[in-house]
């Protein structure tokens, strides 16, 4: 009966530690969880060409065994050992060095307090001469916790383990080992645990004493003092409210005292948070909502640096409303960056000379526009009354952090001498950004990233660090890279692993596909795309059977063939989610082997497709839908030009232009019987000088459009019957009507009337009607007004929110195009196994997985069109560089407090007209109107607006022309050339 | 009660040998067996140990709990029991052949514990009315060589007194009201306090003497036996009769005086055990788990 006992201390003869632990479960049981370790004798040191360990796998060993010397003081050979705190405020730095070791239990730490980082660095592994030391699984390095010991001393204490452990292991290849720490306090504890003689060095110490080569990483240090109160002493300019202990605020969350949400700034100092609570969902409960003032139901607004309290775009707050009597309302107005404004202060020489710092400076610009606005709001209350005043409250809490390395530009300190300079963002909902660097001058005009480190509770903008250079301002490739940056586009070229995921070539299809596809190589298909289009993904066939019925189908590019789920090119592709347009290149989704190669419906080929077959009537009614996957041949790769001219001549008997015209009549009584169901017809900004819709070549457009919707609905209304759970849907929420306020107000101006609450037919109806040259400009207003449409899975959607509002279709989802949105690529798999080609996959069929996609191709879909617009309009600024100014028609979007946002329909471009400070103008809030003298502006009203590039800003400038106001209508001098 | 066959004739050696104070395997009347004790037998609890005495050969776990007071003492917490009675054990515990000694065991644990007020339940309480520690005392019989009850009791104690009590290090409000958070630190926690809690000395009637530590041969000559339950004082708090048989008042009384004596040696052997087994935790390296019972 001792038996097992005896197995039992027999085991206990191999490395073995218990390792205890408490957890709490969800029902607050404590939990004691007790496991052995099995410590390991065979894990590498990491040094490539180390005989005294035994490595599995040689090419993990990178750390070189004659390591560069790069240091003037640690002029020995030395391997790095960094401390978690060091590897998340030096990040950018310890990027560049060589030879790291990152210990496992140190990783783990960063991993909670910092995932980016820690992936940042984790990758970094993969390609550095940096080791990944699994400590806690050594023999040699494992410590158990003693008994009377806290947690922090037992990590310290295996910290210095492992610097024991390298140190003798390293000594017979001459190389030492040096702590990297920020922390005194750490420092000092590794000392008395080591019993002195240690290599100890900070960040500041070790890359001041190096060599000219890594000049570049004096910059990118993170200076802030590691201790507090330090750190509060550097920074003395400002003093925010503190933020409370982290038990306090998630008490208060729960009893409802306080709230919890994403920060949405305007600018730096004003914002909102969206919350939900009784009030909002009472609210929701009710209705539609129709009266005004509930209209900021849900948000509660934060106005001023100490309401705002150090809170950036994004971040997830805690807030706290403040009582009635300081609610206030949001200013409207549009900020002008202090780099863009001839600043009063800076231009007056007489003021700067009493000014003692830069910091001074900065203050007093900002104090003047932070006045400036709530004088204004002041104003706002009196006029619109105490009714319209908002929740508004103050942030006492920020539980995450979003700060994302950002693109912008460092304007030199007018202080001589100091390193203190500050980083002004493109993006201005960001807050300027202090950055200490020694030789500020080699950042003129560059446009850099820069990495927010931490706000000190007495500085007034955030502290951080340059990470990188990315070229001189205004070129067309910075602002791209810029643009790029900005949005977190992946664009780095294909890694390995997703080229090896990609077929050998010369590529054929295999002969077994001819057997299992359905055979659409004799039927007449074609394709018609825009001129240039080499990722053909959509091809349209139309023929009449002998009952006088019509066979239709559309072929699309079977692009899940050659992505196959669950590889590192399906990873890849899910994480890119979409291929992003620029004005002057394209960011695949997918290798171009595939997208403009194999998937790529070109002429003349054979081609495997996912093919949607209707049976129609004449008149369109749609008899039977079928699904294939084919392999077709298509007969001609036709623009929409010469799909028009087709369309056109009179020539009869040949099957592609009959094909066409059978496509193209059908595609008329679907598009008719589209807009009578209630479909809007929006328009994002193709409009001409007199207002209205150009588009020559309308009927090839819209023949492939009217398919390609139709298509999309059949398969969204397939894949839903048979996959009710898990289905990806496109959906479009019908528009609060608070959304459609600003076209409200410009249609009461104008005195036409506007149906918004009635649907989209009566909306659609309501434009119909309007005068011709309001038409157009009425649409583009009425498209700002949308929301967004969406992705979702159906198993994480109610039904009731399924329909998509602008096509006015119950069901939609995308299918068309699969070389370049994700999207269509899991409607396709999904839709194979639907029609039992594909055999059911448990990664695809998976609600909450689908959601996950599902809101990370709605992020990349976000940003990419983001990206897009702002690269179109760098170009079409570049089209007006060395010109005089233009004249052009313009319309006024929206009226602003001290600005008119116009619209100018020839380069589809948008901006502001600013009114001088010291102009005077009466503001309208109700009416949405200002009025200049004898001028009266309003929304929608037909304006001439000159158009000129600001050379050494790089910056559009618009002036009104018509109607002349003085103040607004005088020439610029800088504006000529 | 788990019985062995004995013949007459070995029935009237053994009773004759306790009439003269010599047992079959060389104790006296008043003697225990010789056991050990072994730390963490279950290392996922909160405090377990594993008892032998003699053959008899059990396991104690104890598991911490958060739990509602009784409405009928909202300022205590509660220790609940409960026996497995293995069928490794013995044959007769085949089925549910246990559950009927399974539940006496329990009954008399609980009046020893949860009800004598030998401990202060007050302590487990954590917020009245609603919060309290709840100990499962988790006992399972592994081998029965006699003389079950008085190893249970003597292993629960021990158990008991090595049980972590994880500390209570704030309140939670995001489940209902004021979920005790507890320390998540493998070294904070608090002992119960058990010193003046009981164990039991059965005291089977063999012949016309009461033995203590009866072995499995020697029970099954007695026809029933008296359970006491004695504090390190000697103080009696329970007693109770097991099995058949009467017993005149003279003989109780005797019993009761022996008990008394022995339970208190007993039991403050115990307390010194529970000294040593704590001390043996708080070492770097907790080995041997193993130390000798020694009463």
């Amino acid at each position: 009966m001792y038996s097992a006992m005896e197995y039992g201390y027999g085991m206990r003869k191999r490395p073995v530690e218990e390792v205890t632990f408490y957890r709490q479960n969800k029902k607050g049981k404590p939990l004691k969880i007790s496991r052995e370790k099995y410590l390991r004798t065979d894990i590498c040191c990491g040094v490539n060409g180390c005989k005294k360990c035994i490595a599995t796998d040689r090419s993990l060993c990178r750390l070189e065994i004659a390591p560069a010397i790069n240091s003037k003081k640690f002029d020995f050979k030395h391997f790095i050992l960094p401390d978690a705190g060091f590897i998340i405020r030096q990040t950018d730095v310890l990027d560049d060095l060589d030879n790291v070791i990152l210990l496992q239990s140190v990783m783990e730490e960063v991993y909670k307090r910092n995932v980016t980082k820690y992936k940042r660095i984790r990758n970094g592994v993969k390609t550095k001469s940096w080791t990944y030391f699994l400590n806690e699984h050594s023999k040699d390095t494992f410590v158990n916790r003693k008994p009377n010991e806290t947690t922090d001393e037992r990590n310290t204490r295996e910290f210095v383990q492992c610097y024991k452990y390298f140190t003798e292991h390293l000594a017979s290849f001459g190389i030492k080992v040096i702590i990297f720490s920020d922390n005194p306090a750490f420092r000092e504890e590794v000392e008395k645990i080591h019993g002195g003689d240690v290599l100890l060095a900070s960040a500041e110490e070790y890359v001041l004493t190096m060599t000219d080569k890594f000049k570049d990483l004096m910059d990118r240090l993170c200076l802030i003092p590691y201790n507090e109160d330090e750190a509060v002493k550097k920074y003395q300019d400002f003093t925010y409210p503190p933020h409370f202990d982290s038990n306090l605020l998630q008490a208060g969350i729960k009893s409802g005292k306080y709230y919890q949400g994403a920060f949405r700034s305007f600018n730096f100092f004003e914002g909102f948070v969206r919350i939900e609570d009784d009030a909002s969902a009472a609210n929701a409960k009710s209705g539609p909502r129709k009266q005004k003032d509930d209209l900021a139901y849900n948000e509660i607004l934060l106005q001023g640096l100490e309401n705002v309290n150090r809170a950036c775009e994004g971040d997830i707050v805690v807030i706290e409303v403040l009582p009635e009597d300081k609610w206030s309302i949001p200013s409207g107005m549009v900020t002008v960056d202090a780099i863009e404004k001839e600043s009063p202060l800076v231009a007056d020489k007489v003021v700067l000379e009493n000014v003692e710092t830069d910091v001074d400076v900065q203050e007093h610009e900002d104090r003047l526009e932070e006045e400036e606005i709530f004088a204004a709001v002041a104003e706002s209350v009196k006029n619109v009354g105490e009714k319209k005043r908002q929740r508004t409250g103050r942030v006492i809490g920020i539980i995450r952090r979003k700060w994302l390395p950002i693109c912008g530009m460092i304007r030199k300190s007018l202080k001589e001498g100091t390193s203190f300079h500050y980083f002004f963002p493109d993006n201005k909902k960001m807050p300027k950004v202090r950055i200490e660097t020694r030789n500020v001058d080699r950042f003129e005009g560059q446009k850099i990233v820069a990495q927010i480190d931490q706000w000190p509770i007495s500085s007034r903008f955030p502290v951080g660090h340059y990470i990188k250079i990315l070229g001189p301002a205004g070129t067309i490739e910075t602002e791209t890279s810029a643009i790029l940056h900005e949005h977190g586009i992946p664009h780095d070229p294909f890694s390995k692993a997703v080229e090896a995921c990609l077929p050998q070539m010369p590529w054929t299809i295999d002969p077994s596909e001819y057997a299992k596809r359905k055979d659409f190589r004799d039927i007449i298909v074609c394709s018609v795309d825009p001129p240039g289009c080499t990722d053909i993904d959509d091809a349209l066939h139309c023929r009449r059977l002998d009952d006088g019925m019509y066979e239709v189908g559309v072929h699309i590019a079977d692009v899940s063939y050659f992505v196959q789920p669950n590889n590192a090119l399906d990873d890849e592709a899910a994480k890119r989610g979409t291929t992003v347009y620029l004005a002057d290149r394209r960011i695949d989704m997918i290798p171009p082997l595939i997208s403009s190669n194999l998937a790529s419906l070109h002429s003349g080929t054979d081609k495997l497709v996912f093919s949607c077959i209707w049976t129609m009537t004449p008149s369109a009614d749609i008899l039977d839908t079928k699904f294939y996957k084919g392999i077709m041949n298509s007969k001609s790769a036709m623009t929409y030009a010469e799909a028009q001219a087709r369309l056109n001549s009179k020539t009869t008997g040949d099957p592609i232009t009959d094909s066409l015209r059978g496509l193209s009549t059908l595609a008329q009584i679907l598009k008719k019987k589209r807009f009578d169901n209630g479909a809007l017809m929006l328009s994002a900004s193709e409009v001409n000088e007199e207002g209205e819709i150009e588009d020559d070549c309308e009927e090839s457009h819209s023949l492939v459009e009217e398919f390609m919707l139709l298509a999309n609905c059949s398969v969204a209304k397939f894949t839903l019957e048979t996959f009710r759970e898990f289905s990806l849907l496109r959906r479009h929420p019908i528009p609060p009507p608070a959304n459609f306020e600003p076209l409200q107000l410009a249609a009461k101006a104008h005195g036409i009337k506007i149906v918004v609450d009635e649907g989209s037919k009566a909306l659609n109806e309501s434009l119909e009607r309007q005068p011709a040259e309001l038409k157009s400009i009425l649409r583009v207003l009425t498209t700002r007004c949308m929301t967004q449409a969406l992705y979702c899975c159906s198993g994480t959607t109610p039904p009731d929110e399924y329909p998509h509002f602008g096509l006015a279709a119950k069901l939609y989802t995308h299918f068309t195009s699969p070389i370049r949105r994700y999207a269509d690529l899991m409607v396709h798999r999904l839709l194979a196994i639907a029609i039992e080609v594909d055999r059911p996959n448990p990664r695809i069929l998976d609600s909450q997985r689908m959601h996950g996609i599902a809101e990370n191709i709605n992020l990349r879909h976000r940003m990419a069109q983001y990206a897009s617009r702002a690269s179109y309009n760098i170009h079409k600024s570049k089209t007006l560089k060395g010109k005089n100014e233009e004249e052009h028609t313009g319309f006024v979007l929206f009226v602003k407090r001290n600005a008119l946002q116009v619209f100018v329909p020839r380069y589809a471009m948008e901006g502001f007209i600013f009114f001088p400070k010291d102009m005077q103008y009466n503001y309208n809030e109700k009416d949405g109107e200002i009025t200049i003298g004898s001028t009266k502006f309003r929304s929608l009203d037909r304006l001439t607006i000159g158009l000129s590039l600001e050379e050494e800003k790089d910056r559009v400038v618009f002036r009104l022309l018509k109607p002349e106001v003085a103040g607004l209508s005088d020439k610029p001098a800088s504006s000529t050339k | 009660m788990a019985e062995i066959l004995l013949s007459e004739v070995e029935k009237y050696y053994l009773v004759m040998g306790v009439g003269q104070d010599v047992r079959v395997d060389g104790r006296s009347r008043s003697d225990y067996r010789q056991g050990d004790i072994d730390l963490n037998a279950v290392t996922n609890s909160h405090g377990s140990i594993r008892a032998r005495l003699g053959e008899t050969d059990v396991i104690v776990a104890t598991k911490v709990d958060l739990g509602t007071p009784d409405p009928d003492r909202p300022d205590r917490g509660t220790i609940k029991f409960l026996v497995d009675c293995s069928p490794t054990a013995s044959p007769d515990f085949e089925g549910r052949g246990g559950d009927e000694l399974a539940e006496k065991i329990c009954r008399i644990l609980s009046i020893a514990y949860d009800k004598s007020g030998t401990i202060d339940l007050k302590n487990l309480c954590i917020t009245p009315k609603k919060y309290c520690y709840v100990i499962d005392v988790d006992i399972l019989v592994l081998q029965c060589g006699g003389n079950l009850i008085d190893v249970i009791s003597m292993a629960v104690k021990l158990c008991l007194g090595i049980c972590e009590l994880p500390r209570v290090t704030g309140l939670r409000y995001d489940l209902g009201q004021g979920v005790p958070v507890f320390s998540t630190d493998e070294f904070e926690f608090d002992y119960l306090d058990v010193k003046n809690s009981p164990v039991v000395v059965t005291l089977p009637r063999v012949g016309r003497y009461f033995v203590v530590d009866a072995s499995l041969e020697e029970e099954s000559c007695s026809k029933g036996k008296l359970a006491f339950g004695v504090t390190p004082d000697g103080c009696v708090t329970s007693i109770d009769k097991l099995g058949r048989g009467c017993y005149q008042v003279k003989s109780i009384q005797a019993a009761t005086a022996m008990a008394s004596t022995v339970g208190a040696n007993v039991n403050n052997t115990i307390n010194m055990r529970i000294d040593s087994l704590r001390e043996l935790k708080l070492r770097a390296d907790p080995k041997p788990l193993s130390m000798p019972m020694d009463i």
